[in-house]
């Protein structure tokens, strides 16, 4: 085990104004709040613009976190919050735009911009509880019990999730629909 | 169970690890920021507002005693001119002789 401080530790300390705290969850949490945003918008421009507003919107009022030991829940359903607005305010940009102008680099790659494509095509097969374990897991390495807590849904749970959306992704990918030759 | 794991990482927008790190730095800094408390700023704008208003009635009052002051507005400028007058002697120290106070209150050829 490492000695890595417990987030209600950190909340606590952020909360006094304790910059390394606050610099600790912001490390700790933006890649996963990313990942719950894109979950819900399946854009991944816009998932980086909403998982980083929700974020600072959540650091900046730790004190309205009512059990700093659930700090990881309480975020992601800002994050999941913050998502829905944005989709309802049709803020959501178009889905094959818009790379350079938010700075992202630009990918020559062909094959992994239609990976890409595909993938967010596969996602869109899964359920919300679905496709946030998949990508917490696959995509930013959490294990179970840690998305189990954050989610606040068992551990048993989690896999089960995990084991139903990698086998649909897996059969999507394999089995592209005509759908997804119109896209790519 | 099936325990391979997806490849994802072309979802991925932070592989960065640079970039990441300004990204959370400059993060924890926003949040850490004074931000204006928001009573004061509500208060702000709330204040704009009446300042607005007030400046409105101001205008919507004075128009028409203005418009009927006619033959007085001289004097009004006169007492500007007075003032002026009072206070450019105060910021030289000088002292007004008798002539320059009767002059300065409307007796005509009083110097």
């Amino acid at each position: 085990m490492t000695a890595e401080p417990s987030d209600g530790d950190l909340v606590v300390r952020a909360r006094r104004g304790d910059a390394s705290a606050m610099e600790t969850l912001a490390h700790r949490y933006l890649r996963a709040s990313y990942a719950v945003a894109l979950s819900v918008l399946r854009h991944p421009a816009d998932a980086e613009d909403a998982s980083q507003e929700a974020l600072l919107t959540a650091l900046r009022s730790l004190d309205q976190c009512r059990d700093p030991a659930r700090f990881a829940a309480w975020l992601f359903q800002s994050v999941r919050h913050r998502a829905l607005k944005q989709i309802t305010h049709r803020r959501v940009r178009a889905r094959h735009a818009d790379e350079a102008e938010h700075g992202a680099v630009v990918e020559a790659d062909a094959e992994r911009v239609l990976l890409r494509q595909r993938l967010l095509s596969a996602l869109e097969r899964l359920t919300p509880a679905q496709r946030e374990v998949v990508l917490l897991h696959d995509l930013e390495g959490w294990t179970h019990p840690e998305i189990a807590v954050a989610l606040e849904i068992s551990d048993v749970m989690s896999r089960q999730h995990l084991f139903v959306a990698r086998r649909a992704m897996r059969d999507h990918l394999a089995n592209p629909s005509t759908e997804d030759a119109q896209h790519g | 169970m099936d325990d391979q794991r997806l490849d994802l990482s072309s979802l991925d927008r932070h592989g960065d690890p640079v970039r990441y790190r300004q990204r959370v730095s400059a993060l924890a800094a926003a949040a850490l920021a004074p931000a204006p408390h928001p009573f004061l700023h509500e208060f702000m704008a709330w204040g704009r507002g009446a300042v607005a208003v007030g400046a409105i009635l101001a205008v919507v009052t004075w128009l028409p005693v203005w418009s009927s002051v006619g033959p007085s507005q001289a004097a009004a400028s006169g007492s500007v001119d007075q003032v002026l007058q009072v206070a450019a002697w105060a910021q030289a120290g000088a002292i007004p002789s008798d002539a320059d106070l009767l002059a300065l209150s409307g007796v005509p050829d009083a110097r």
